[in-house]
């Protein structure tokens, strides 16, 4: 149960980043490219939490787990201030 | 010309008005305020696709300016008075100045918040 | 390091939140608000973590929050596409 739900957080940022990138095809709008990023890297986040926990249990990736949720989190920041007005 | 647009039509579009085939498609059905469009006639009249059609009629009867009929699957035009006024200045200012008009509607700014909205509507609307 | 990272996200994510909760007020459109509620619960996650030090993510009371947080996400596209 535990793996199938860190796989449906990642499909569900799967299809938030396919929507966004579609949407940032369609408008050029950038904050829509930055939004799009920050679920691809959400995306890349859970997987390794699968992987981690589910895959690997005995060998902590805790380190390397945490940069792509924090890289993703701060590109959506950029986009925000950057490209929202 | 376009400067001198009354200040209340400008703001109707930069809020309202999405697309020119939008408009139009108001504009015929304000014609008849008791005839119920179905997306395939309408469509018909404003030379774009029925699916398309749909989406635009959707999107007029989100914002409340027409009804769905619902045993006709069809929409009638049917706004709240304060819009009424607005959508017949418009219907006016329309008709003596066409491009004027076009002008404003598609040289208002993209909100790119709302496109970020957007983006996840799987079907388009435009 | 790992607590100064997890604090990053904690923050990053509550502005985030803050900035869809204003573009729900500017726009009224719900999926906004639940956004700004989705990255709010997925900042909590992060400091719940951060504090209870504890690394096993699969196990907590935290791995429910964040699993609300996707769900909610995924509500709100729903809901986007059936109005």
């Amino acid at each position: 149960m535990p793996g199938g739900v860190y796989l449906l957080c990642a499909a569900t940022c799967l299809l938030c980043a396919v929507l966004l990138f579609r949407g940032y095809a369609r408008t050029s709008v950038k904050l829509l490219f930055w939004s799009g990023l920050c679920f691809a890297g959400l995306m890349v986040d859970n997987i390794m939490l699968y992987i981690d926990i589910i895959v690997v249990p005995d060998f902590s990736l805790i380190i390397w787990r945490k940069a792509p949720g924090l890289v993703a989190i701060l590109l959506l920041l950029f986009g925000l201030v950057w490209d929202s007005k | 010309m376009s400067g001198d647009f009354p200040a209340e039509l400008k703001e109707f579009i930069a809020q309202h008005v999405e697309s020119l085939a939008q408009l139009e498609a108001l504009l015929i059905m304000r014609q008849d305020p008791r005839r119920a469009w179905a997306s395939a006639e309408l469509s018909q009249q404003l030379y774009i696709t029925s699916d398309m059609c749909e989406g635009i009629l959707a999107g007029l009867a989100r914002q409340g300016f027409i009804e769905r009929v619902e045993d006709v699957a069809a929409y009638r035009y049917h706004p709240p008075p304060h819009f009424a006024r607005l959508i017949d200045e418009l219907a006016t200012v329309y008709q003596q100045r066409r491009v004027a008009v076009i002008t404003e509607i598609y040289s208002k700014p993209v909100n790119k918040v709302q496109t970020f909205a957007d983006a996840f509507r799987l079907r388009r609307e435009d | 390091m790992e607590d100064f990272i997890m604090g990053a996200i904690t923050m990053a994510s509550a502005v985030v939140a803050l900035f869809f909760l204003r573009f729900w007020r500017d726009t009224g459109d719900r999926l906004f608000g639940m956004f700004a509620l989705s990255f709010l619960l997925l900042g909590i996650t992060r400091l719940g973590l951060a504090l209870s030090h504890d690394t096993a993510e699969g196990h907590t009371m935290w791995y429910w929050v964040r699993f609300a947080a996707f769900l909610l996400i995924l509500i709100a596209i729903v809901d986007k596409n059936r109005r």
